[in-house]
């Protein structure tokens, strides 16, 4: 009888007070009208009784409903009350907590989850997300609910789900020759693949991918790196997809070493936070109501694969503005210069000294004369590729264009960036950085980390006053503009100006990650010059 | 207060069903006050399903679990009871929905909770007159031959009520109504078309049906007020023209004020948008001393003329004065 009178109550409850399916109706993000103001007289209407008028959702802007989506899950579907991406529209409280005096922040403006934000971002990019974090926390639960999000029946998420185990093999993960095909096949052309149904699907969910063979990641890193499939030269072109991958540890723990590759293909990293045991009462509710949440997605925040299209378009249209775009140059700047690796200008690189063989620890010691305290550069053990480069961009439009903005504030890049270089910018632990007692928590913290080493590399980039004063920018700028009509005078006064620029660099004897920069790009500048100068004479 | 028979043997018959109901609302809602959900199904719903009774008997049933559904979202909200900042969705219940029994049957939550939400959103806009909107929809409710007609007019009714910013939305509702509704609602006199009413709301936002036969001059009206004493503004507000009405700035505050000859309503604006106002209409009106000439006339102002300070659009002049914290609105025309 208990059981028979939850069922009916839970339908009740459904259908009367629905808080499992309800999807906010005001704006999640409210912000003054940019165009012209449009004062909709059905709002009358609109209210917190559900009077089924229709028209709620009709012609929603897609940021909107990105955030509805977001505060449906976070709401309704994972109990995630960490707001660890941090924002404030004026000063925040701070408090300092605990014998370490950790700070404790109540932002003054609209905060996120990255646990839920990070996926969902990645959802409409269509990137990677690896979820790590201990066993029970959410995880595989999350990458479902994007699925769900996607238009997929429940069932069919879960069945197109991978589970990494130690036998799987290619043919369990893509698919297999049909037997009777291999049996009679004169050529590999006559062979018929069963391919696996996942590989068609826009949301693509691998559970426990550290517990796949080596030889199966491999095939793994072609479809995610390269979106197909191949089984007996047969080709299986995987649409535009959403990943979401799971570990309980990042570290390359688990039965099989990640390969390198595979990690790097991942372009941000989650970690699955503590339940807060506070937060019972919900999932009391939840044993009670007989309610799994990824079975109440509210039709309203389901994205078509159209929506998702122009989603993306829509993000990409987000503007970096240059001043943030110069921030994140400076910032990427810190990091691979090794000056002790290389001799030629070109080469004196971290990358070098990886390649190299040498033990990085016996490099490091060649290294002298440069402030290992100051100098960011020094904090790590190589530096930032161009795809952690890129993916940074499009998380950041995506995130700006998440907060309902066009273009990308500082404070989107500070928040983002931890989470697309956690796996990516390796830190050296022995520096004298980590050593100092209060950087203790910094050994472990990654995300900290990389948002302080963010801040610092900002703090640098004001010291030097280059929001005004960047005389690489300046002739840069020069350049972009053009050659044609420049005369050979011309051509020559900025060459000029160039190497003078050059020689006052070189008289600083410091060599710093953004001097090395600059210095490539002034050389870079010089040959194109030089080039235009030869070619004007010929003419 | 006792419930009514009618709707006693209807909860009765459902008694299961609606503790369900009600078990769910107050699990899923901490503090569910069950008092004033008491209190509002025997007061509110009851006259209601008292009403339904009477006229439509076989669709008392139906009403009832609508009016008990809207009452425990109500509640959950503090939308209703004796603490309530709201008391026109009560009233909704009371002296509107019995007069139109045959409406609420046909659509008993479209109309009941859309009626709801409309006299939530107008009770949350100061100056807007909720209970002018009230008694005018009682009024003319029941000429309402659906669904469609009633929230059209409760649409118009809330333009003349005071919701200046829904003006071309409730206008373009007022062509859907009867033409004879359509004048009713604006309370347009004999013997005016609704066309002619039409031509003259469109021409001048200043110009009412209800005062075409006398032809005054529009006497203007006040906006604002100082926060301390229950106003918005907690400085003397800046005001600059936008397309549609006025930018307005006091301390970090930005508005769009928005008036006709119905109301005034204040919306947030941003920094950005009184930066860039729209051109000053230029000779429509002017300062000289402590009077505005207008096209039509004179106005003698109450203030000293140190800081006077005139704004006009296409429409409206704009009076502020740095020793007052409320602005004064005047038709051009």
């Amino acid at each position: 009888m208990p059981k028979c009178r939850l069922r009916t109550l839970s339908i009740v409850a459904m259908s009367v007070f629905d808080v499992f399916k309800r999807v906010s109706q005001a704006p999640t993000n409210p912000k003054p009208a940019t165009g012209p103001r449009v004062f909709d007289v059905a709002d009358l209407y609109a209210g917190p009784v559900q009077a089924g008028l229709g028209g709620e959702t009709a012609g929603i802007a897609l940021d909107e409903k990105l955030r509805q989506a977001y505060f449906w899950v976070v709401n309704h579907a994972i109990i995630s009350p960490h707001y660890d991406i941090e924002y404030n529209d004026g000063p925040a409280q701070r408090y300092a907590i605990g014998d370490g005096r950790r700070p404790l922040t109540l932002p003054s403006a609209q905060s996120y989850s990255s646990f839920i934000l990070l996926p969902l971002l990645t959802f409409v990019t269509r990137r990677k997300c690896l979820f790590v974090g201990g066993p029970g926390r959410g995880k595989t639960a999350s990458a479902i609910l994007m699925g769900v999000l996607a238009g997929y029946p429940v069932r069919e998420v879960r069945r197109a789900m991978q589970h990494g185990h130690p036998q799987m093999t290619i043919a369990d993960l893509l698919g297999n020759p049909l037997p009777a095909d291999l049996v009679g096949a004169q050529s590999m052309d006559d062979i018929r693949i069963a391919w696996r149904s996942w590989l068609s699907m826009r949301v693509k969910i691998v559970d426990e991918y550290n517990r796949i063979p080596t030889r199966t990641q491999s095939a793994l890193l072609t479809v995610m790196g390269d979106n197909y499939a191949e089984v007996l030269n047969h080709v299986f072109e995987c649409p535009e997809s959403a990943w979401y991958l799971t570990a309980n540890d990042d570290q390359g723990g688990g039965t099989y070493q990640v390969i390198e590759a595979l990690r790097d293909r991942i372009d941000v990293i989650v970690h699955a936070l503590a339940f807060n045991p506070r937060f019972l009462d919900d999932l009391l509710l939840r044993v009670e109501e007989n309610v799994r949440p990824e079975d109440l997605v509210p039709q309203e925040i389901i994205f078509s694969e159209a929506e998702l299209d122009r989603v993306g378009e829509e993000i990409r249209a987000v503007e970096v503005p240059d001043d943030v775009r110069r921030r994140l140059e400076f910032f990427a700047s810190q990091f691979e210069l090794f000056e002790m690796a290389g001799v030629q200008f070109e080469y004196m690189t971290k990358d070098t000294a990886r390649l190299s063989g040498v033990e990085w620890a016996q490099v490091v010691a060649a290294d002298n004369g440069r402030d290992r305290l100051k100098d960011l550069g020094c904090q790590t053990r190589n530096g930032v590729s161009v795809r952690n480069l890129m993916t940074l961009l499009i998380f950041g439009k995506a995130l700006a264009y998440f907060r309902g903005n066009s273009a990308v504030e500082l404070e989107d890049l500070r928040q983002i960036l931890p989470f697309v270089l956690r796996d990516k910018l390796l830190p050296d632990l022995d520096a004298p950085f980590f050593s100092l007692p209060e950087n203790a928590g910094y050994r472990t913290d990654r995300v900290s980390w990389l948002r302080r080493l963010f801040d610092l590399a900002c703090d640098e980039f004001d010291r030097l006053d280059l929001d005004r004063n960047d005389a690489v920018g300046k002739i840069a700028a020069e350049f972009a503009r053009g050659l044609d009509g420049v005369s050979e005078s011309e051509t020559r006064a900025r060459l000029t100006k160039i190497e003078r620029l050059v020689g006052e660099y070189a008289k600083a004897r410091k060599l710093y990650g953004h001097l090395f920069d600059d210095l490539q790009k002034l050389k870079y500048l010089h040959q194109r010059y030089t080039n235009y100068l030869h070619w004007l004479r010929r003419q | 207060m006792a419930l009514s028979a009618p709707f006693a043997r209807l909860l009765a018959a459902g008694r299961a069903d609606f503790n369900a109901r009600m078990a769910a609302a107050k699990r899923q809602v901490p503090g569910f006050d069950t008092d004033a959900f008491a209190a509002f199904l025997q007061t509110a719903a009851d006259s209601v399903v008292v009403a339904v009774a009477a006229e439509a008997p076989e669709s008392a049933g139906p009403v009832a679990s609508a009016a008990y559904d809207i009452g425990l979202t109500l509640v959950a909200h503090g939308l209703i009871g004796p603490t309530t900042r709201h008391p026109l969705v009560g009233r909704v219940w009371t002296e509107l929905a019995p007069r139109i029994v045959q409406r609420v049957v046909a659509s008993p939550t479209a109309v009941l909770g859309g009626l709801c939400n409309a006299a939530l959103n107008l009770s949350r806009m100061p100056s807007v007159r909720g209970d002018i909107w009230l008694q005018n929809m009682a009024i003319l409710a029941d000429r309402c031959a659906d669904t469609r007609e009633l929230l059209a007019l409760g649409q118009v009714l809330a333009w003349r009520s005071g919701a200046a910013h829904l003006r071309a939305g409730a206008l373009a509702a007022a062509d859907r109504l009867p033409p004879a509704l359509a004048l009713a609602a604006l309370g347009a006199e004999a013997p005016s078309t609704w066309d002619e009413v039409k031509a003259g709301l469109l021409a001048n936002p200043w110009w009412s049906p209800e005062r075409a036969s006398t032809a005054n001059a529009p006497a203007g009206r006040e906006v604002g007020n100082f926060a301390g004493f229950g106003g918005i503004f907690p400085e003397p507000p800046q005001v600059r023209p936008a397309p549609d009405g006025f930018w307005v700035k006091s301390a970090d505050r930005y508005s769009l004020l928005i008036a006709d000859a119905w109301g005034a309503v204040l919306a947030p604006a941003s920094e950005d948008e009184f930066a860039h106002p729209s051109a000053d209409v230029a000779g429509a009106a002017s300062l000289e001393g402590a009077r505005i000439v207008f096209g039509y006339g004179a106005v003698d102002i109450d203030l000293p003329a140190e800081g006077l300070a005139l704004v006009c659009n296409a429409h409206s002049a704009a009076l502020v004065s740095p020793y007052t914290y409320a602005i004064r609105l005047y038709p051009l025309k």
